[in-house]
């Protein structure tokens, strides 16, 4: 009923001269204070077809969106544009405004002056032109779209977690509870990750495989979770609700569903190699379980270890579950939606299967000297069932050590190695210390910090614990840490800064608080799934404060450490928030695709006489057929919208729905109207490059306001025929911003494709007498603000350095060339054509 | 926490260790006994071993050719005992936290070769005079007027059989044949003999080097040494050793024996789980059924 009205809205709106209501967010003073809005309104009335204009204090809280919607019925919209803040963050919500008002949900479109203006330009009036500026764009654009209706795709109601630690198996058992067919799937042999190999937890010092096991075993047994341990993902395709993820079962040997666990095969098998679960501090077998509580409960032979002797099929017997011709198995499963909870690496902790690799020197002797250990290690060392049976001793001697000493922020909080606090090294520390302690109650502590940082619930009574138990805190990050040749004990040289003296301790044993860094992989796998890494090098969320477990890919949400480290509880509890995010995706039936898909008209297309079939070649999707004789037609639900079919299509026969050539050629002549030699024309990927520039909005990132954005889906949407029309129009700059190489693209390739073309084109440019600064290629990734804002510093810098004038003349020498393929595709202006045919 | 993994060498021996928190295992070469004969490198199964020629060196005014000689990769050794257990000379020793331990004896999943060295206490007084004469590696010595031979080092050349005429009985450990392709053999090289452990091999009037069959273990010491691919081959056909149903023996043997002698040793003592793990392996493709 509502869509058969939107429907017949949208054909009336289309049909009608465009009606554009502009609103205008002060944002309280976030805009306000820097931009003047009056003097906004009054060039925001003298735009074409704009016939309302309307300022708000803050145009997305309630009495903001009612506004809207009276504008709309009052002055009878058909377009509305709101200036606030950047389309990441609120086009959704304006969207939704404006269809509740009747107004076709594309209809619609936001300039962004708070990310790209007011927030990164100092108050003036340069910044205030770029303010105006990004309205007219904003108005041409508007002006010029079209109704769109919005695709409904089925949703596969199963559920995937990547990575099955404490995080990842909250998330999948919510998600099993809630009634979604779930596959857990782990990288290593067993689930479990960190908190299986912690002894205690903080600050109740609850016994950690006893409360994780339980849930470790409830995954086995959940007739709704499917855990595929031992395995690798190789490849994600797909979109939300309906992702295709390939999977690498790496080869046990051992027969999963045979194998009883026995571990009589264990008894029997020759060969000992490092156990990196226990930290290399102690053996297993080739044939074996990391630890006694694996799940799943089955064993696996290290082929690198093995030496086949066969002893195990003996032990084996009758079971029969060994099977050395066993190969790894490519599976592949659809899914709805993907959680992904990959967790952390402890620095210094080795990586399986890397027995073989020189040892590590680290910090503080780490490696070097023998009573030099981790925290992850003591927690090893303190468990019953550790290497040591429980037995907390030096390395050196075996001996129990008397004086025992923690250093604190070991990576973490330090300019050379990472900048950030790993979160949960205080607590862990002090937790050690009470549990050595507890087994040698004469032991005396000493812990070296530079601030201790005890915010959760509890901590600050557990560190009371410590101290009112005699450990001695010493303030300081310390400078060095010696070791006495003879007795092996080792001197900690520190200044402790409460006592503004330098000090020097000696312990019998050291332990490093070590770092949290990103698990092993975490590009690699970012890569497949099209996620970004913050500056830290953890998944990126959608935002910060609101959408913490998002993902800029929808359906994909993040759980655990490998959004930034946290420790249990805040783990456990994303874990089950991302569950609920998921649940949010598969508990509907369909889900909404955007219509911003590629559609080919078939009189342009020339494949009907002779064979073209670029556009086949560049989808990353593989969507396009372009059948001898027949148009080419892109299948639209294979098609992702990036566009990169259309910027590559000779006879611009493809067009991008919502980001046509009209509309970003509209942009264009908005933004170069005026001075455009003194202007930086960026067309920045949605994903990758335009993410950078808000974060350089966001972080406050100051750079010079000549530069004008214009957001594509993808760098590979950006035509060199806009390019072209940048320097007809006089541009001084022109910037193309994409994902990183090699695989950082949402759309798989198409920043390879983009890449590819600019620099192509940059020689064309250049043959024309264009300066080669001029046209830029550069990948920067949605965390890197800075890195945006400084691209913008240096080419405005260049673009001074040039000089106005010569830009000018060699956009004027350049002229015939680059206006050559416009011409011959009619894309200039009459008049101007008229003019130059002079 | 990082691994111990120490490679130490001195003039006589090379060692390996791999030092965990509270276990050390060490892997002792005695520099001295090795003969470069490579049949570890062969077993072993992580390619940890390698076997390196050595410069000649002069000796009583002679540029003689010197044994090569074997270095372990501390990294890549999994300190299995397979190496140990093969080495016919035994110069190899395992020990975890000093105490000798050979892990695949351990586990009994590797055979011990058998060495059949009788005394004929009645015919050996004769000899005991020149008791250090007898064995060309000096295995055999006199202890309270008796004759002892170091048998775990012995590899069974039957050279003080021939001396003490039959005194001392052995039998072989590796049965096989040497061949040296006189025509392909370089003019005035005598590599092969100044490496052969034992003394199977003679200095012809021709300065040709001929070898003694009776007397060859089958080491492939002086193969190592040969400059011409061609010109020296040994193979072993056979080996004795004690029972043990293990796949890693099977492949030792497919390394170290031509097919023929692994087709016999399954053909003689199949047991099922054996030969139905080597036949997923396909070996029995190379070797027959």
């Amino acid at each position: 009923m509502t869509e058969s009205k939107t429907d017949t809205d949208a054909k009336v709106a289309e049909l009608r001269e465009p009606r554009v209501g502009v609103f205008l967010c002060h944002c309280g003073l976030n805009i306000a204070g820097t931009i003047d809005m009056d003097d906004l309104e009054e060039y925001s009335k003298k735009l074409p077809d704009v016939v309302f204009v309307k300022q708000n204090r803050y145009t997305c809280a309630d009495p903001g969106q009612d506004e809207i919607r009276k504008a709309i019925a009052e002055h009878d919209l058909t377009r509305v544009v709101v200036a606030a803040c950047s389309p990441r963050m609120h086009e959704p919500t304006f969207r939704t405004t404006i269809s509740d008002a009747g107004l076709n949900k594309y209809l619609f479109t936001m300039a962004n002056i708070r990310e790209h203006c007011s927030w990164c330009h100092p108050k003036g009036e340069a910044t205030q032109e770029k303010a105006k500026e990004i309205v007219k764009m904003a108005v041409a654009k508007v002006r010029l779209l079209a109704p769109l209706k919005t695709f409904e795709v089925p949703v596969t109601p199963k559920a995937m977690v990547i990575g099955g630690g404490v995080a990842g198996i909250h998330s999948a058992l919510d998600l099993a509870n809630m009634g979604f067919k779930t596959y857990l799937v782990e990288r290593d042999e067993s689930i479990g990750g960190h908190m299986a190999q912690l002894d205690k937890t903080f600050p109740t010092l609850d016994c950690s495989i006893c409360i994780e096991g339980p849930k470790m075993v409830e995954c086995s047994r959940n007739p709704n979770i499917e855990i595929i341990s031992y395995a690798d993902i190789l490849k994600v395709d797909g979109y939300i609700g309906n992702f295709r993820v390939k999977i690498l079962k790496k080869a046990r040997y051992v027969i999963q569903s045979e194998c009883t666990g026995c571990g009589e095969c264990v008894e029997s098998c020759p060969v000992e190699y490092p156990n990196s679960w226990e930290q290399n501090l102690g053996t297993r077998k080739a044939i074996s379980i990391p630890f006694p509580q694996a799940v799943p409960l089955v064993f696996t032979i290290n082929m690198d270890h093995c030496i086949e002797c066969f002893r195990c099929i003996d032990a084996c017997g009758d079971r029969q579950a060994i099977n050395f011709s066993q190969e790894p198995e490519e599976i592949e499963v659809e899914v709805g939606t993907i959680v992904v909870a990959t967790g952390f690496h402890s620095m210094y902790e080795p990586i399986p299967g890397s027995e073989s690799q020189p040892a590590e020197k680290g910090y503080y002797g780490y490696g070097k000297f023998d009573n030099v250990l981790t925290n992850l290690e003591v927690e090893r060392l303190v468990c019953a069932g550790g290497p040591t049976g429980g037995e907390v001793i030096r390395r050196s001697d075996g001996k129990h050590p008397k004086r025992v000493g923690f250093i604190q922020c070991v990576g973490s909080r330090d300019v050379n190695k990472y900048e950030y606090c790993s979160n949960y090294c205080c607590m862990a520390t002090i937790k050690n210390s009470v549990l050595i302690k507890e087994h040698e109650p004469d032991t005396e502590i000493y812990i070296f910090y530079i601030d201790m940082r005890t915010s959760g619930k509890g901590y600050e009574d557990f560190y009371r614990r410590g101290r009112e138990s005699g450990f001695t805190f010493i303030k300081g990050r310390p400078s060095e840490v010696i070791e006495d040749p003879v007795t092996k004990n080792l001197i900690v040289r520190t200044e402790d800064v409460l006592l503004g003296e330098p000090i020097e301790v000696e312990v019998d044993l050291l332990i490093l608080a070590t770092a949290g860094e990103p698990s092993e992989g975490t590009n690699e796998l970012g890569s497949k799934l099209h996620i970004t890494r913050s500056g830290d090098g953890f998944f990126m969320e959608s935002h910060p404060k609101l959408k913490p477990l998002d993902t800029p890919v929808d359906g994909i949400y993040l759980s655990g450490a490998c959004q930034g480290l946290k420790d249990i509880p805040y783990s456990v509890a994303q874990g089950s928030g991302a569950a609920a995010r998921a649940a949010t995706v598969l508990s509907k039936k369909t889900v909404e695709i955007e219509p911003i898909v590629a559609v080919i008209d078939p009189e342009t297309c020339v494949n009907t006489d002779r064979k073209c079939g670029i556009c086949v070649d560049k989808c990353p999707y593989g969507a396009i057929t372009a059948l001898e004789g027949k148009a080419a037609v892109v299948n639209v639900a294979n098609c992702h919208g990036c566009g990169t079919c259309v910027a590559s299509c000779p006879q611009d026969a493809i067009t991008q729905m919502h980001f046509t050539d009209e509309q970003i050629t509209a942009q264009i002549r908005a933004a170069l109207e005026n001075k455009a030699e003194e202007k930086v024309l960026v067309f920045a990927c949605n994903w990758c490059c335009y993410g950078g520039s808000d974060l350089a909005g966001t972080s406050r990132f100051e750079y010079p306001p000549n530069s004008r954005i214009i957001r594509v889906m993808c760098s590979g949407r950006v035509d060199t025929d806009f390019v072209a029309e940048a320097y007809r129009l006089g541009a001084g700059m022109v910037l193309v911003g994409g994902c990183h190489l090699p695989t950082d693209c949402h759309y798989i390739s198409g920043n390879w494709v983009a890449k590819e073309r600019i620099e192509r084109y940059a020689k064309v440019v250049e043959g024309a007498g264009i300066s080669p600064e001029r046209l830029r290629w550069k990948e920067i990734s949605a965390a890197e603000g800075l890195i945006f804002a400084n691209t913008m510093k240096e080419m405005s810098q260049q673009l001074e350095d040039i000089g106005t004038d010569k830009i000018k003349e060699e956009n004027e020498k350049a002229r015939k060339r680059i206006e050559a393929p416009l011409k011959r595709k009619g894309l200039i202006p009459t008049v101007k054509v008229a003019e130059s045919d002079e | 926490m990082p691994l111990k993994l120490i490679r130490t060498e001195d003039d006589s021996t090379l060692t390996i260790e791999r030092g965990l928190y509270t276990k050390r295992f060490l892997l002792i070469v005695d520099r001295e006994t090795c003969r470069g004969c490579g049949i570890c490198e062969r077993v072993c199964h992580t390619g940890a071993i390698s076997l390196h020629g050595r410069p000649k060196e002069a000796i009583d005014g002679k540029e003689r050719a010197v044994r090569a000689q074997i270095d372990i990769d501390p990294h890549l050794c999994d300190h299995c005992g397979m190496c140990g257990a093969t080495c016919p000379f035994a110069a190899i020793m395992h020990t975890l936290n000093g105490e000798p331990m050979v892990c695949v004896h351990e586990a009994d999943a590797f055979p011990e070769y058998i060495r059949e060295i009788v005394i004929d206490e009645s015919k050996i007084t004769a000899y005991i005079k020149k008791a250090e004469t007898l064995c060309p590696l000096g295995l055999i010595s006199v202890e309270d007027g008796k004759l002892t031979i170091d048998e775990k080092s012995c590899p069974c050349c039957r050279v003080c059989e021939d001396r003490t005429e039959g005194a001392i009985k052995v039998r072989k450990i590796f049965h096989g044949s040497i061949k040296i392709e006189q025509e392909k053999c370089p003019e005035g090289c005598q590599n092969c003999f100044d490496v052969c452990p034992v003394e199977a091999l003679e200095l012809g009037n021709d300065g040709k080097v001929y070898p003694i069959d009776k007397f060859c273990v089958y080491c492939e010491a002086c193969v190592k040494v040969c400059p011409e691919p061609e010109a020296l081959t040994v193979t072993r056909t056979s080996i004795r050793h004690t029972q043990v149903k293990s796949g890693a023996w099977n492949k030792a043997l497919e390394k170290l024996a031509t097919g023929t002698a692994l087709e016999q040793e399954m053909r003689t003592k199949r047991t099922s789980k054996v030969a139905e793990s080597m036949m997923r392996r396909q070996v029995t493709g190379t070797g027959g059924d």
